[in-house]
């Protein structure tokens, strides 16, 4: 194992010297250091049983030995349970001293606590962690031995390898790409529910909540009694949402807050349906309690008609859309279903009841005398 | 019973209207070309973080707890904007004044995400932190390549799965009513859309604004209650076919429209009353998505008093 990896640092370095030289100067290539001396790398190529196409190269030579250390390596490694699965991010950052740069990593829970596992097997013994990728090693690193007691916790680690800022960037982005099944660029999770702060949250929320209160007091001024109804209603259509959020567990992201609005938008737009159709009974001369029959059946249509395009519109964007569309369909679905339920049950009800005593069986409740229509008698 | 003479006719002023809302689209298309045009933009809006991905830098500040001094996300913000970094032969300038800043735990970290930066770029952004934020703490400093939150794939599932929704309740509308109205019903859409995307690219290139995932969000919400709204009015004409038989099309939209017209202004305006309320006294991050959902709601609200219903004569007329 040990005299893999030195031959593969001796490879690479060989490696780069050659590729700088080639593109400098050709003929001063005598002076490296890490330079492997051809009959060296003749040795090693056959000691691994490569054969060498004819013709080719001391830097293809290089090459090909490099990639035959790094399949090699693999097949020397313990199997580990811990998969790119499991990791869930990687990045670098600059070391504390030096110039250098280390990479790190960062796995789910499941992961760090199997990687804990494995760093305290390891630890301090000399043994070697390899990240493979494809069949073939991209970076060896070893555990410390401070970490003897508990392995590496915390589900997240970096290797300290002195690498180059670009050297670190690679290895980081083959890193992100092995932990996703198909190589992707799309990196969903880091983002969603994290753009809003704490503050940011708490400040649109009571900003919402008075542009709510306002609404509250719009209804009752505009409507009167059916106002204060309509506004105990959509207290309980508010209670019945939460209460639906808890039942299934949805994650209130902001595309799932814009479902909610919209929702609230058509519960209040069922209940000022309704009303409007009431003031126009009453004020085409009906009695009352005919008035707000006739403006619950009448307003059902179209209240109806709303919700169901909303609700074919919440299907299909729940079926064939993802994450983002996923979460609006889901919130507003909800929303719009409850919203149903309380214009036609919760309003209702109230309102009948409320209806049921006399010294509130009063038009003036609902409509301004002026716009009554004068009593003919 | 003989119908109410309506207080207002929407007919009389339909041209009017059609003019207003025809110099709207016209204006928001040539926003959207010109932005398209635009070398700095090169699509018809200005997209954001979330459409082009870059790069994220997270700081850790070197205080514990309570005594971090206080930092200030839009304060960061501004101070960023100013930031100049060492550029590459033949690179632009990257654009800070888009950064967003979060502050996390109580001011303790803080996750910077801005367009994509080189090595060189990011360390030097770091060094200059410092100087903002105060000393930091080398061991939590670590840059990322993030990708679009709103990537090529996502997109194009989204907007498959809204075409496949409007077909859903363009059918619909043709069940309950008829094909006039389900046309009519997804053009208001369209409009309303088109209105509210316009004045984005408007707003991109005289004020830089970028649209992100959540103006997508918002204009899914504006197609939902454009749609809704329109079709109360429409109800309300089926309503009245049987009682109002003997009378033109045209009166009889105006006698609908002007039995909704209370109903329709008090939903735009209990729906945009707590956006406004985001508007003025809300967070940042969701100033931009209130102002594009209380246009697209204000455009919606319009083009259903005065697009949808007075176009219905005009389309209907063969059938009288």
């Amino acid at each position: 194992m040990q005299g893999l990896l030195k031959l593969k640092r001796q490879a690479k370095a060989a490696l780069v010297q050659t590729q700088i030289k080639q593109s400098a100067t050709p003929e001063e290539s005598q002076t490296a250091e890490a330079k492997i001396k051809a009959e060296d790398l003749a040795k090693a190529l056959e000691a691994l049983g490569i054969q060498v196409p004819p013709g080719s190269t001391q830097t293809d030579e290089l090459e090909l030995l490099l990639q035959t250390v790094n399949t090699k390596i693999v097949a020397l490694y313990e199997p580990s349970e811990l998969t790119g699965k499991d990791l869930v991010g990687a990045g670098r950052q600059q070391q504390q001293a030096g110039s250098g740069w280390d990479v790190t990593l960062s796995f789910n829970r499941e992961g760090g606590e199997k990687f804990a596992a494995l760093t305290q097997r390891i630890a301090g013994t000399g043994r070697l962690l390899g990240i493979v990728l494809d069949g073939r090693s991209i970076s060896e690193a070893s555990v410390g031995p401070q970490f003897q007691a508990a392995g590496i916790t915390g589900g997240a680690a970096s290797i300290t390898g002195n690498f180059s800022a670009d050297e670190a960037r690679d290895l980081e982005v083959q890193l992100r790409g092995g932990s996703l099944p198909l190589p992707v660029k799309v990196i969903e999770q880091r983002t969603i529910g994290a753009t809003l702060g704490t503050e940011n949250v708490r400040r649109s929320l009571v900003a919402a909540l008075s542009g709510l209160a306002l609404v509250a007091v719009f209804m009752v001024v505009v409507y009167r009694l059916p106002g204060v109804v309509a506004v105990l209603a959509l207290a309980l259509y508010a209670l019945f949402n939460l209460a639906m959020y808890s039942l299934i567990p949805v994650t209130l992201t902001l595309p799932g807050i814009a479902g909610f609005i919209l929702s609230i938008g058509m519960a209040v737009d069922a209940n000022v349906l309704i009303f409007e159709r009431v003031k126009e009974e009453l004020r085409a001369g009906n009695t009352l309690i005919r008035s707000i029959d006739a403006g619950f059946s009448l307003a059902l249509s179209s209240i109806l008609d709303g919700h169901v395009t909303g609700l074919i519109s919440c299907v299909a964007l729940f079926a064939l859309g993802t994450g983002l569309v996923k979460g609006f369909a889901v919130t507003l679905a909800i929303g719009l279903l409850l919203s149903l339920f309380t214009a036609l049950t919760c309003t209702r009800t109230i309102l009948r009841l409320l209806m049921s005593y006399a010294g509130l069986r009063q038009s003036t409740y609902f409509l301004p005398a002026s716009q009554l229509p004068v009593k003919a008698v | 019973m003989t119908p109410p003479e309506p207080r207002f006719r929407i007919s009389r002023h339909r041209r009017t209207a059609w003019l207003g809302s025809g110099l709207a689209a016209l204006l928001s298309v040539i926003g959207l070309v010109i932005s398209w045009l635009n070398p700095e933009i090169g699509s018809p809006l200005k997209p954001g973080l979330d459409f082009t991905g870059g790069t994220q830098i997270q700081l850790e500040r070197q205080c514990q707890g309570s005594q971090c001094q206080a930092v200030r996300a839009p304060e960061i913000q501004a101070a960023i904007a100013k930031i100049s970094l060492p550029l590459e032969a033949d690179q632009r300038a990257p654009n800070l004044s888009n950064a967003s800043v979060q502050v996390l735990d109580q001011g303790h970290s803080l996750v910077i995400r801005l367009q994509d930066l080189n090595p060189t770029q990011s360390s030097a952004l770091v060094q200059q932190m410092a100087a903002i934020v105060g000393p930091l703490n080398p061991n939590g400093t670590s840059v990322d390549t993030i990708g679009p939150t709103l990537g090529q794939q996502l997109l194009k599932g989204s907007v498959v799965s809204l075409v496949v929704s409007f077909a859903a309740i363009a059918a619909y509308i043709t069940f309950r009513y008829d094909g006039v109205f389900a046309f009519l019903a997804l053009f208001t859409l369209g409009h309303d859309v088109l209105i509210t995307c316009g004045a984005f690219a408007w707003l991109g290139l005289l004020a830089g604004v970028e649209v992100d995932s959540l103006f997508a969000v918002s204009l899914i919400t504006v197609a939902g209650y454009s749609v809704t709204d329109t079709v109360v009015v429409f109800d309300r004409i089926r309503e009245q076919r049987t009682t109002l038989a003997g009378m033109p099309m045209a009166e009889q939209v105006d006698v609908a429209v002007d039995a909704t017209l209370t109903r329709s202004i008090y939903t735009s305006l209990t729906t945009v009353l707590p956006l406004l309320g985001l508007i003025f006294f809300g967070g940042a991050s969701l100033f931009w998505f209130a102002v594009a959902l209380t246009i697209g709601i204000a455009v919606g609200s319009w083009s259903s008093i005065g697009v949808a219903p007075t176009l219905l004569p005009v389309l209907s007329r063969p059938r009288r």
